[in-house]
């Protein structure tokens, strides 16, 4: 498993350096240039759907053939992408923490600040993100990305409209949206079933293909 | 002495084609050669093997234990070199030695670093900026590493020049000094199987034609060459395969049944394996 998590961590860098460039970036001009928090979230996203970069990389590679010759299980190929999933999420909710933070006691934006509810709401939005990514990867490993990519790009249209619906994508104007926390805690408690249901079905369909 | 490998009745079936009933033993501390025409069932039977694909009959037992139980405790004794070394693209070999080292268990960095040296592949360089016969020798490295017991090898030599070929094929017959170390191999190359082999397994169409010791087989055949008298000499039932030309007859035949006075030929593997196949259709 270490292993295949220091394989992703060299691709990642080499593949995905932009993603990571992005995530930064956008943080920055959270904490210092008065965005709103809900401005994040298709950094979040990105990185969310990273390992299914990563996974079109192997495929590409003829990685996953090469693995089954090595000490591997296929259950451990499928619960690293995961692992790298939840990762993944985490550096960006970081990131996202540390950016909001500043940004509310960065005296020079002023009347700009955001409200704690505004960023709490943001990192409410990131179980709803990764549920959406969780759709996806049963598809790629069951068909490979190549097919696996239709269930990929119908989710980001969604993220995109549900984007669009919540922000009315208006950066410095957009309102500081605050979702109360029982919905919250439903968002976060359904994503995480999708995340566990989505985990134990790509097993499952990785453990029956033939290369 | 112990079996690195022993496959009983192994079949597995495809749309357009089917692997039929193979079986076959390799002996521990010896090499064999898996030889077969593109599309034979080499690369299925390595599969099957390494249980990467599911058989749909027959046993299959590595180191006298089933290859489906305890599968990862077993590929820790196993180096693979498969026709297409599976690494992404912009991985370095150094790189690639600190992935393998988080892998395996009982992998040696300073023996992959040697093996590198020794076969002449960068440490630095990306994956896609080597060369077919690079890669190939990094997959080699690789599959060497960790100390394995059984090296099972899929056209391993493809892609190397001569030199680098002989190096590599000296140290496959190194690794196999140890008894308890085998080596099961398919390649086109029918003169490194030859070098290498202690026994030899023909594959036709997805069936095993023949499993046998090199030098037995070597002492098995003869070749005839001459006008077609010369081979009706030899009864039918003797003659393993025969090719017309408008220059002669020549035809492999068992050297038992040539009558006293016909002159015969060694045989190598190459041409016994093409008789054998031509005849089979």
């Amino acid at each position: 498993m270490k292993g295949l998590l220091i394989k992703d961590f060299y691709v990642s860098l080499r593949t995905g350096w932009l993603d990571f460039v992005v995530t930064v970036v956008l943080g920055g001009i959270i904490a210092f240039g008065g965005a709103r928090p809900f401005v994040f979230l298709p950094a979040a996203y990105l990185m969310m759907i990273l390992p299914m970069t990563l996974l079109a990389i192997d495929e590409r590679a003829k990685w996953n053939t090469y693995a089954d010759a090595l000490p591997i299980t296929r259950t451990q190929v499928v619960a690293e992408k995961y692992i790298l999933t939840l990762i993944l999420s985490a550096f960006s909710a970081v990131v996202l923490a540390v950016s909001a933070l500043i940004a509310m006691i960065n005296p020079m934006l002023g009347d700009e600040r955001p409200d704690l509810s505004s960023f709490l709401s943001t990192l409410g939005c990131f179980p709803l993100e990764l549920a959406l990514t969780s759709v996806c990867i049963p598809f790629v490993f069951k068909f490979g990305f190549d097919k696996g990519r239709i269930a990929y790009m119908f989710a980001c249209a969604m993220a995109g409209v549900g984007l669009g619906v919540f922000t009315s994508w208006n950066v410095k104007g957009a309102p500081n949206i605050n979702i109360p926390a029982n919905i919250l805690l439903i968002t976060v408690a359904v994503s995480a079933a999708v995340f566990a249901a989505s985990w134990a079905l790509s097993t499952v369909l990785y453990k029956t293909r033939e290369f | 002495m112990d079996n690195a490998i022993e496959i009983k009745n192994l079949t597995k079936n495809y749309k357009d084609f089917s692997l039929e009933n193979l079986s076959l033993t390799l002996p521990s501390g010896c090499i064999m050669g898996l030889i077969g025409e593109n599309g034979a069932g080499k690369s299925t039977t390595l599969k099957l093997i390494l249980n990467m694909i599911k058989r749909d009959g027959g046993e299959i037992k590595i180191m006298g234990r089933d290859n489906r139980e305890s599968e990862k405790l077993l590929k820790e004794d196993i180096g693979v070199v498969p026709d297409e070394i599976g690494l992404p693209t912009v991985l370095t070999a150094k790189q690639v030695g600190k992935i393998m080292a988080n892998i395996f268990k009982n992998w040696d960095s300073e023996a992959y670093a040697q093996y590198l040296e020794k076969l002449s592949v960068p440490e630095k360089k990306k994956y896609s900026e080597l060369s077919r016969g690079m890669k190939m020798k990094l997959g080699i490295a690789i599959a060497m590493s960790h100390h394995p017991k059984l090296l099972l090898l899929d056209e391993p030599t493809s892609g190397l020049d001569p030199v680098v070929r002989d190096e590599v094929v000296d140290m496959f017959n190194d690794f196999t000094r140890d008894e308890s170390h085998s080596i099961l191999i398919s390649s086109h190359i029918v003169s490194d199987l030859e070098k290498l082999c202690d026994y030899v397994a023909f594959i036709h169409k997805g069936r095993l034609m023949l499993c046998e010791e090199k030098d037995r087989l070597k002492e098995e055949y003869r070749i005839i060459r001459g006008a077609g008298e010369v081979v009706s000499k030899v009864p039918e039932s003797a003659v393993i395969g025969k090719k017309v030309s408008p220059y002669g007859v020549e035809a492999i035949v068992h050297k038992s049944a040539v009558p006293a006075g016909v002159e015969v030929g060694t045989v190598d593997i190459e041409q016994l394996f093409i008789f054998m196949a031509r005849k089979e259709g």
